[in-house]
């Protein structure tokens, strides 16, 4: 199931395809609930991770309680 | 867990080997026309001959030979570990001119090295297994001997050998298709899994304790879930029906009005609970992203790969960014082909130099061993 939003979760915003490939590793941790990781397409570099953070992230978190 | 698979003059598969030794799950990608969904009608081979087809001409067509190539053998390789037993399967077929059908070259198998049976042509010849004497007979060319020759119990290497292929999981699922009818059981569902009502059956026939597995990954996924039921409907037959139900009330589904994705989702569940009760499985899963809403691809490749890290393998196919991201450059196989007119061939991705971000050279077609 997707991440369920309305519960607490994280979104993980890999700067590059080797970040991309450490969540993955991270997410197939048998002691790790992977419905409420989502790892996100990659940024492509740490100004483009900054800027898609900005843009499409800090709005999205500031209306969650948690 | 496959160690080896090599495949010579069928179709694109000449001279083929699949790098899977030791990885419990592992993606092939490539562009339309590579060679993935052939890998998987390679293993379909030799699971259609443990499940008891031994005619060749039900195995095997002339127009599967590589470019039409009649003069040069047809080989299938399998080498397996279970239980910590080494498994080695050989089949080789011919066609010689005037036939009308391919027959048996070659075929054998190997426990920990040691023969189990060998064949040359038509002459069987079955390894002394104690006491009793070594035995030879001979058998139409034209058929598998597999299985034919007989195990001697459970425990026989035989029995565990023909049972572990015979129940292979190979899926390209048509959840279209799908009715969740049934008339029998089976732990063995076809490749389209139209038989998944059969397949639902068989499992908690089986195992019953097979249900919290299933009942847990869907709730998960289907969070409104309250229960899935069989009912019969005729005399010999059954017909799943899912409940839905939250605070406002609830709703009773006939399997078949599941929608495509969900029906997925229903495999997915009958897949994990198959290689924790009567595993470990192998899976071939061609395109397991299909039919499936962009959010739930990652998780749901991710729920298939911690399954199968305990026991088990999984091979799955896909062009899917969602599912290609849920695996790293170790277990990602390119399949690539020059031309129509050229074989296969593999590489991990590890092997092959991408410019830039992955997932936008391979949509530029860039990605080539």
């Amino acid at each position: 199931m997707s991440v369920n939003r309305y519960k607490p979760h994280v979104l993980v915003l890999p700067e590059d395809d080797a970040n991309r490939q450490l969540a993955t590793g991270f997410l197939l941790h048998s002691s790790l609930s992977h419905q409420q990781v989502h790892a996100l397409p990659v940024a492509g570099g740490w100004t483009k991770t900054l800027d898609c953070l900005k843009s499409d992230h800090v709005n999205a978190m500031a209306t969650y309680a948690k | 867990m496959i160690r080896r698979l090599y495949v010579h003059n069928f179709r694109c598969l000449e001279n083929f080997e699949l790098p899977v030794s030791g990885l419990s799950s592992v993606l092939l990608i490539g562009k339309n026309g590579s060679g993935k969904t052939t890998v998987g009608l390679a293993l379909e081979l030799f699971q259609k001959i443990a499940r008891g087809t031994n005619r060749i001409g039900d195995l095997l067509k002339p127009k599967d030979l590589s470019r039409g190539r009649m003069d040069v053998p047809v080989r299938f390789e399998i080498e397996v570990e279970l239980e910590a037993r080494i498994y080695e399967y050989v089949i080789a077929f011919e066609f010689p001119a005037g036939f009308k059908e391919l027959r048996v070259l070659e075929e054998r198998l190997a426990v920990d090295h040691k023969p189990v049976y060998s064949r040359n042509g038509a002459q069987v010849h079955l390894a002394k297994a104690g006491p009793e004497q070594e035995a030879k007979f001979l058998i139409d060319w034209h058929m598998v001997a597999l299985p034919i020759v007989q195990e001697q119990s459970p425990t026989d290497p035989l029995f565990i050998f023909k049972h572990w292929l015979a129940r292979m999981l190979i899926l390209r699922p048509m959840p279209g298709l799908i009715a969740g009818d049934s008339n029998e059981e089976t732990l063995e569902p076809n490749v389209q899994v139209t038989d998944f009502g059969a397949w639902f059956s068989g499992l908690l026939a089986y195992a019953p304790a097979a249900y919290a597995k299933i009942d847990e990954y869907l709730k998960r996924v289907m969070p409104d879930l309250k229960d899935i039921t069989n009912p019969p409907v005729g005399k010999d037959s059954r017909s799943l029906v899912v409940q839905f139900s939250n605070g406002q009330g609830s709703l009773r589904v006939p399997f078949e009005d599941l929608s495509d994705g969900e029906k997925c989702f229903m495999i997915c569940a009958l897949v994990l609970a198959s290689n924790l009760h009567y595993g470990p499985v192998l899976c071939f899963w061609d395109e397991p992203g299909n039919y499936l809403a962009l959010p739930e691809v990652g998780h749901f490749v991710l729920a298939l790969r911690k399954a199968f890290q305990s026991g088990g393998q999984l091979i799955a196919t896909s062009h899917n960014p969602e599912a290609i991201r849920g695996f790293s450059d170790e277990n990602t196989l390119v399949l690539h082909r020059k031309s129509h007119l050229e074989p296969t061939i593999v590489r991990t991705l590890k092997e092959v130099s991408v410019n830039g971000d992955f997932i936008s050279a391979l949509i530029r077609g860039d990605v080539e061993p």
